[in-house]
């Protein structure tokens, strides 16, 4: 799992490439909540390079939304299918703003 | 050969050996990439459950895992000799429709088995869980 973070107006871009799956995902997990902890409460995750998310995938996005509260907001962009099947099945869909595209999610 | 089976350890790094298993057997098959997603998020939640809760002993054990083709659909067999656990009785399924704050960390990898397999039954035989799983091709 690789992270790249830029800054997009006041927004962390962040994209992500790889499997989240339970080896990886806390990994990701500590990443995320270092940049909360830093001060950045406000992310657009690319999951672009995501090709495959297990449930420990999606509770690491929602700890890392839990400490970012009502001070910010993560939200998501460029989906592939499977993964976004997987937010769907879930309910992830409601809780997060999804977006098909960077614009879109930077705009919000 | 139309089953495929694999014996794994109830360590989490063993996800790996899962996951090309699970490969190998898609592409041996000839299955679509969906289905790849599919079985490899199937028997990942499965099998993390098993690692994480079946036993409080400390000691090595054996996860064994099969896939079989028969005609029109895959049938998977996970057999682990850990507490018994039937994750067909885990009610209410996960709060999806609840907002954020409220939203429970646990039960989302049973309900994704549950939304992604046609079929999810459960059986102890002696001190052993067997897990049977049918999806649809």
């Amino acid at each position: 799992m690789e992270l790249k973070i830029s800054t997009e107006n006041d927004i962390r871009y962040v994209e992500v490439s790889g499997r989240l799956d339970a080896v990886i995902s806390a990994g990701l997990q500590d990443k995320l909540m270092d940049l909360v902890q830093a001060g950045h409460k406000k992310m657009l995750v690319c999951m672009d390079q995501v090709e495959y998310i297990s449930s420990s995938g999606l509770r690491a996005f929602l700890a890392v939304a839990k400490k970012v509260g009502h001070d910010g907001f993560i939200r998501f962009c460029c989906m592939q299918p499977g993964v976004k099947e997987v937010f769907t099945i879930s309910g992830f869909n409601s809780i997060f703003g999804i977006y098909d595209t960077k614009e879109e999610g930077l705009a919000g | 050969m139309s089953k495929y089976a694999i014996t794994l350890h109830n360590r989490i790094e063993e996800l790996r050996r899962l996951e090309e298993f699970v490969n190998e057997f898609v592409l041996e098959k000839r299955l679509p990439d969906c289905n790849l997603f599919e079985l490899n998020l199937v028997l990942e939640e499965i099998f993390t459950n098993i690692v994480f809760y079946a036993f409080k002993d400390g000691e090595a054990h054996d996860i064994l895992i099969t896939i079989e083709q028969q005609d029109s659909a895959l049938c998977i067999r996970v057999e682990d000799d850990g507490m018994p656990f039937d994750p067909t009785l885990r009610e209410p399924p996960p709060d999806i429709d609840k907002p954020l704050e409220e939203r429970d960390i646990g039960g989302l990898g049973i309900h994704l088995v549950r939304n992604l397999m046609q079929e999810v039954s459960y059986r102890r035989e002696g001190d052993r869980n067997i897990l049977t799983l049918i999806r649809k091709l």
